[in-house]
C-alpha cells in the first residue's frame, strides 16, 4: 500500500536525488564537535547557567515594570496638569453661567442686599452703591464681573 | 565496529560509567539520517548543522529520562523535526516574514548555499517542495526521498496513516503541477 500512489511523469524525470551536498570530512568530523560544544556547555558555570535560563523571565519583568512606570507617570503627568491648570477668561465666564444659570439680576441683588455675600463669597471690602448699580442694569453680562475680579 | 541495537545503545547510555562513549555510538550511527532530514526541511548547510547540534544536545540531555515508548529512531527523528520547524518559526519572526514568505526565504537560501549543486531539474524540484505548506512539505520528503513507511511516519509525527497518504498524495499533484509550468 506503500507505493499505490503513481509517480507522474516530471516528477519521475526528476529522480529521486537532491542537489545538497556537505563539506569535506563533515560527516567524520561532526561527533568531534558536537562533543567540544557539549563539554564547554558542561563547564559553564551554575550562575551563568541560571542567568540564561532566568532571562526571558527578567526581561518580561523589566517590561512590566516599564509599562508600570510609564503608566504611572503618564497619569501622575495628567493629574498635575489639570491641577495646574488656569482658567481663561472665556472658561471662566462659562462657569459663571452655570453657576448663575438660575439667578436673575433681581433675585441676585436681593441676595447681595439681604446677606452681604454673592453666591456664598463675601464681598469685597468697599462693596458699594456703584457696584448695586451696575448689578441691577439690564442686559448685564456676566463675564464683565470677570473683568472686576 | 561492533553494530548495537538502538535498545543496547540505550542501556549502554544509562549504565555505563562514560556514557559519553555510548552517545557517540548513537552520534554515528544517525547523524547522517538526520542531517539529510534537517537540510530537506531548512535547505542551509550551516542552519542545518547547527540545528543538528542542538538536536543531540537535547538528547544528550534527555535520553537518561527516554521511557523507550518509541524506538530510540523515531524520538530522534521527532526532536529532529520539532527542532527544523522551530528554526524556521524563529527565523520567520526574526526576519518579520509574512505568511507564505518562508518560501520565497527557502527559494534565496537554495540559490546562495555554497553546498547546494545539481541540474536544473533538482533545483526546480526542490523549488517545487519549497512552496508546498510545511506538514506536505516534510511528508513528502520522508516518503518520498527517504522511502519511509507510512507507520514509522505516523509514530515520528504523531499523526495517523491515512491523513498522511493524503497529504503525501496532494503534495505529489502540486509538485508535478508546479513542474509542468514554467
Amino acid at each position: 500500500m506503500d507505493n499505490n500512489f503513481q509517480i507522474p511523469e516530471n516528477l519521475k524525470k526528476a529522480g529521486k536525488e537532491h542537489p545538497f551536498r556537505v563539506p569535506e570530512n563533515y560527516f567524520e568530523n561532526f561527533a568531534g564537535r558536537l562533543q567540544d560544544r557539549i563539554n564547554k556547555e558542561q563547564k559553564v558555570p551554575a550562575a551563568a547557567r541560571l542567568i540564561t535560563m532566568a532571562r526571558p523571565y527578567l526581561g518580561m519583568a523589566a517590561m512590566i515594570t516599564a509599562i508600570l512606570l510609564i503608566t504611572w507617570f503618564g497619569y501622575r503627568q495628567v493629574i498635575s496638569d489639570k491641577q495646574n491648570r488656569q482658567l481663561n477668561n472665556t472658561e471662566l465666564s462659562d462657569i459663571v453661567d452655570y453657576c448663575l444659570h438660575d439667578y436673575d439680576e433681581d433675585l441676585l441683588i436681593s441676595t447681595v442686599i439681604e446677606t452681604g455675600e454673592v453666591n456664598g463669597i463675601v464681598p469685597l471690602e468697599g462693596f458699594s452703591e456703584e457696584i448695586m448699580d451696575f448689578l441691577s442694569v439690564d442686559g448685564i453680562d456676566y463675564s464683565l464681573l470677570i473683568e472686576y475680579k | 565496529m561492533e553494530e548495537y541495537t538502538d535498545k543496547e545503545l540505550v542501556r549502554l547510555f544509562r549504565e555505563d560509567s562514560n556514557p559519553g562513549y555510548a552517545f557517540n555510538l548513537i552520534v554515528r550511527k544517525y547523524q547522517e539520517k538526520l542531517y539529510w532530514h534537517i537540510r530537506k526541511l531548512i535547505i542551509s548547510h550551516d542552519d542545518t548543522d547547527d540545528v543538528l547540534q542542538v538536536v543531540f544536545i537535547k538528547a544528550f540531555q534527555s535520553l537518561s529520562g527516554f521511557r523507550e515508548d518509541s524506538s530510540l529512531y523515531t524520538w530522534l527523528y521527532r526532536i529532529a523535526t520539532n527542532e527544523a520547524l522551530t528554526f524556521l518559526k524563529r527565523n520567520k519572526i526574526r526576519k518579520y516574514l509574512s505568511f507564505g514568505a518562508i518560501s520565497t526565504y527557502l527559494e534565496r537560501t537554495l540559490e546562495a548555499d555554497a553546498y547546494s549543486d545539481g541540474d536544473e531539474i533538482k533545483i526546480k524540484l526542490q523549488r517545487a517542495i519549497i512552496n508546498l505548506p510545511e506538514k506536505q512539505r516534510i511528508v513528502f520528503n520522508m516518503k518520498y526521498f527517504d522511502e519511509m513507511k507510512y507507520e514509522e511516519m505516523a509514530d515520528i509525527l504523531q499523526t495517523s496513516v491515512g491523513a498522511l497518504k493524503a497529504s503525501y498524495h496532494h503534495a505529489i499533484k502540486k509538485i508535478e503541477r508546479f513542474l509542468k509550468g514554467d
